[in-house]
């Protein structure tokens, strides 16, 4: 494999984790719910996940407690910022901040540095090697050999298109992100929506965090999610919560991020610094198409919709 | 047989009761006209009907069945629908998707003629033509697949309606259906009332225009602070006499006005070639040009939603123009911030009085100062000088008459009419060379639109210059001097004060010239 083929592997492998939170998130932004704890969701299924596979020995089962785990977060999440209607932001921070703080304690407790399950997972017989499509040169290369979650995540942006915009779920979440007083008049249990949303975005941020920590490298460390919760919502934000174009820019992060390895290789001594390109092409990116998105904009000081 | 009773209807907020032991019966067939003044609880009231609010206690029947409804749909499935005042529609989504909306129909799949599968998909081809039927069957003008954000006001209405008739309802509220059409929309709306009459649906009014009221209703119910004060046959009552049961006493329901040309005086303000987008980009004024001269009040009329919520916010500096120019005698205040603005003598009566004019949460002195704060004699070296603002707001409680029951509480505790009393009284007391008054009388009750009136007049006296911007026509052609018509962001006529009636201004709202 050249730099190229590296380099656009590396975007798929880096955009997963993004790709999944930005296709949960962008439920939640739909229905007009602003879910920004999707960091503290992905953080909570990679240790949950991590932890039960170091436990029990079975990967289901932790992909399915992990799941459970998160969707209690979201539960948590969707009772406090939607029934009793506090303040998105804090709420969510506070569940990112419980994520952190829960999976830094029981390391602790156990006496563990880290969760290391390399004795249990062969991360190297988790890729996927697709035959036919992995003999086709260079595209081979690339799309061949991913995980499972990966190649799931894929085919979910199609799913996301269509039940977002062909099924009465999807109309009912744009409908009640749009105007919650029409879908109430017509009988739509806006709350029940909010939480359904909400509960889509936990679920798959459990997959985005077992990817990370079990599938990929068969490691947990704290903090490993790194921000990528929020690198989905600056996605989500900049895709106008419309999956395909959501999932273009998950991939642009994906890119960055893959660009900044790659390229450190050869970078010497100041390899380091190419840790924070992803994180200034968030800055960059979403300066352009806010720069974009306002620059019809003649009104002073009042909040646009 | 009554269509809808109520038997001691009650409905409390806290200390305030929004509705008083109504009893009241609408009988089945018939058009009932329900009203009252601004805040006197129709619409708690018919929201207590559609199941949005739960009464405290007492009754209701409808087809003579004792309900107790817990959400709209519980009201919807017993034949109950309500066309709201403010639209319950979603502008992105097409006309068709919008009547369907919470009962949509999914794809089908048959096999072998016997076995049928649902599938999850929304199948558009056939809610499209449920629709198409139902369009035709009622005679509405209406292409389904138009989205919502594309159709005009009286479109929007019209979509609502069928919403409701799609639901199979027989009962149908109508809150304030007219306050936003032209008069020529409102006849249509009239024509539809009487077909959806003529097969056999009932049809509740809520409304305070009299001339709608006289026009169509069988019988119209009066209802003030909450109780119900007169119940008749509209053809056995007046206006007048309808009028005088909402106030509870004899009103004026004319203005006097008396003429002065101001043809002569010098012109005071002066905008021309204004022009803004919208943030899509879209051109939301066009080249606007218009001048008023001292001691004029220039109206501007037009359906809502056509650039003069825009027109307001670029003269009064909450948008910026791109192209155009706005003077002020030779001062040119063009883009100019809204301090800057008031210092040269432009007082703003802003369209939302809670968003634009008043800060709900601040003390009455504070908003009697608001936007002038930076004054002399209220500020010193940037300390504000309570005292005096307290004062100040002693002196204007008394004169602009604003009942208040705690001078030093929250603007938050006033009535709509004497919260906006607040903003006239800083407007006015500044003494600004010209007014912009946007929807002045919006939300207010029938005394305090006397008194507002009767204030703009005065100050019209004192020869300054008025730009009087409104959706009720009747306070326009009562008021102004001349008035412009706006349509899609331009000027498309204008015609002189004494010289206009509804049906030539409705024409040019509708963007005819002719």
């Amino acid at each position: 494999m050249n730099l190229v083929d590296n380099i656009l592997y590396d975007m798929l492998y880096h955009s997963t984790p993004i790709l999944l939170a930005v296709l949960g998130g962008l439920f939640a932004h739909k229905a007009n719910v602003l879910n920004i704890g999707l960091e503290g969701m992905m953080l909570t299924g990679a240790f949950s996940s991590a932890l039960v596979v170091m436990l029990t020995g079975s990967l289901w089962l932790g992909l399915v407690i992990s799941v459970l785990l998160t969707l209690v977060l979201g539960l948590v999440f969707s009772f406090l910022s939607v029934t009793l209607k506090s303040n998105f932001i804090i709420t969510g921070f506070g569940i990112n901040l419980f994520a952190a703080a829960l999976s830094a304690f029981v390391l602790k407790f156990m006496k563990l540095a880290n969760i290391n399950v390399s004795s249990v997972v062969d991360v190297a017989s988790l890729k996927i090697h697709i035959p036919l499509l992995a003999d086709i040169p260079i595209l081979g290369s690339i799309l061949s050999g991913h995980t499972a979650i990966t190649y799931a995540g894929y085919i979910l942006i199609i799913a996301a298109g269509i039940v977002l915009y062909h099924t009465k779920f999807g109309v009912y979440v744009r409908v009640v992100g749009e105007n919650e007083e029409a879908a109430k008049s017509v009988g739509i249990n806006a709350n029940a929506v909010k939480y359904a949303a909400v509960l889509i975005g936990a679920a798959l941020c459990a997959l985005a965090g077992m990817e990370l920590s079990v599938e990929r490298l068969a490691l947990f460390t704290n903090n490993m999610t790194a921000g990528r919760g929020f690198i989905a919502i600056a996605a989500i934000y900049c895709g106008r919560g419309e999956p395909l174009k959501c999932a273009l820019y998950a991939l642009l992060f994906g890119l960055a991020k893959s660009l900044a390895i790659n390229l450190a290789l050869f970078a010497g001594p100041i390899s380091g610094l190419f840790e924070i390109v992803p994180y200034l092409t968030i800055v960059v990116v979403l300066f352009m198409v806010s720069v974009i998105q306002n620059r019809n904009n003649n009104v002073r000081g009042f909040k646009l919709e | 047989m009554n269509a809808i009773a109520a038997v001691n209807l009650t409905k409390k907020y806290g200390d305030f009761v929004a509705n008083d032991n109504i009893n009241l019966s609408i009988a089945k067939g018939e058009i009932t006209a329900i009203v009252g003044e601004n805040g006197a609880g129709k619409t708690t009231l018919m929201n207590m009907f559609y199941g949005l609010q739960r009464p405290t206690c007492g009754e209701i029947y409808v087809n003579d069945q004792k309900v107790n409804f817990s959400t709209p749909l519980d009201a919807i499935n017993c034949g109950l629908g309500m066309v709201h005042q403010h639209f319950k529609l979603v502008p992105s989504l097409t006309i068709f998707e919008n009547i369907l909306l919470g009962a949509e129909i999914n794809q089908r799949v048959v096999l072998k003629g016997r076995f049928e599968i649902h599938l999850p998909f929304i199948d558009r081809r056939r809610e499209r033509k449920a629709v198409d039927r139902l369009i035709h069957d009622y005679k509405f003008e209406l292409d389904p697949d138009e989205r919502v954000e594309n159709i005009s006001i009286g479109a929007k209405q019209r979509v609502e309606i069928l919403k409701m008739l799609y639901r199979n309802v027989d009962i149908l509220i109508f809150d304030e259906p007219t306050a936003v059409l032209t008069p020529q929309e409102v006849d249509e709306l009239l024509v539809n009332f009487k077909e959806l009459k003529k097969q056999g649906k009932t049809i509740i009014l809520i409304t305070h225009k009299l001339r709608e009221v006289m026009e169509v209703s069988d019988r119209v119910i009066v209802i003030k602070k909450g109780r119900v004060v007169g119940s008749k046959p509209t053809n056995q009552t007046s206006p007048e006499e309808i009028a005088a049961m909402m106030v509870g006493r004899e009103v004026m329901l004319q203005v006097n006005k008396e003429k002065k040309p101001a043809l002569g005086n010098k012109v005071a303000y002066r905008v021309s070639g204004l022009s803004t987008n919208n943030y899509s980009g879209k051109k939301v004024l066009n080249n606007i040009s218009f001048e008023i001269r001292e001691g004029e009040i220039l109206g501007v009329a037009g359906v809502e939603g056509n650039g003069q919520s825009e027109l307001v916010k670029v003269l009064s500096g909450l948008m910026v123009s791109t192209e155009g120019k706005v003077q002020l005698y030779d001062e040119d205040i063009t883009n100019k911030w809204p301090n800057e603005l008031r210092k040269s003598g432009v007082g703003i009566i802003p369209e939302d009085r809670y968003a634009q004019g008043l800060c709900k949460e601040m003390s009455l002195s504070d908003n009697l100062i608001a936007g002038y704060h930076s004054d002399g004699k209220f500020c010193r070296y940037g300390i504000l000088d309570k005292k005096n603002a307290r004062k100040n707001r002693d002196t204007l409680l008394e004169k602009y008459d604003i009942r208040v029951a705690d001078p030093e509480g929250a603007v938050s505790q006033l009535s709509g009419g004497n919260a906006q009393k607040v903003i006239i009284a800083r407007e006015f007391d500044s003494d600004p060379k010209v007014l912009i008054a946007s929807q002045p009388t919006r939300g207010v009750d029938i005394g305090s639109i006397e008194f507002i009136h009767n204030k703009l007049l005065e100050l019209r006296r004192l020869n300054k210059a008025i730009l009087l911007v409104s959706s009720e026509l009747s306070e326009i052609m009562g008021l102004s001097d001349r008035i412009i018509v706006m349509y899609k962001g331009k000027i498309v006529g204008e015609v002189e004060g004494d010289k206009a009636d509804s049906s030539r201004l409705g024409l040019l709202m509708a963007g005819i010239t002719k």
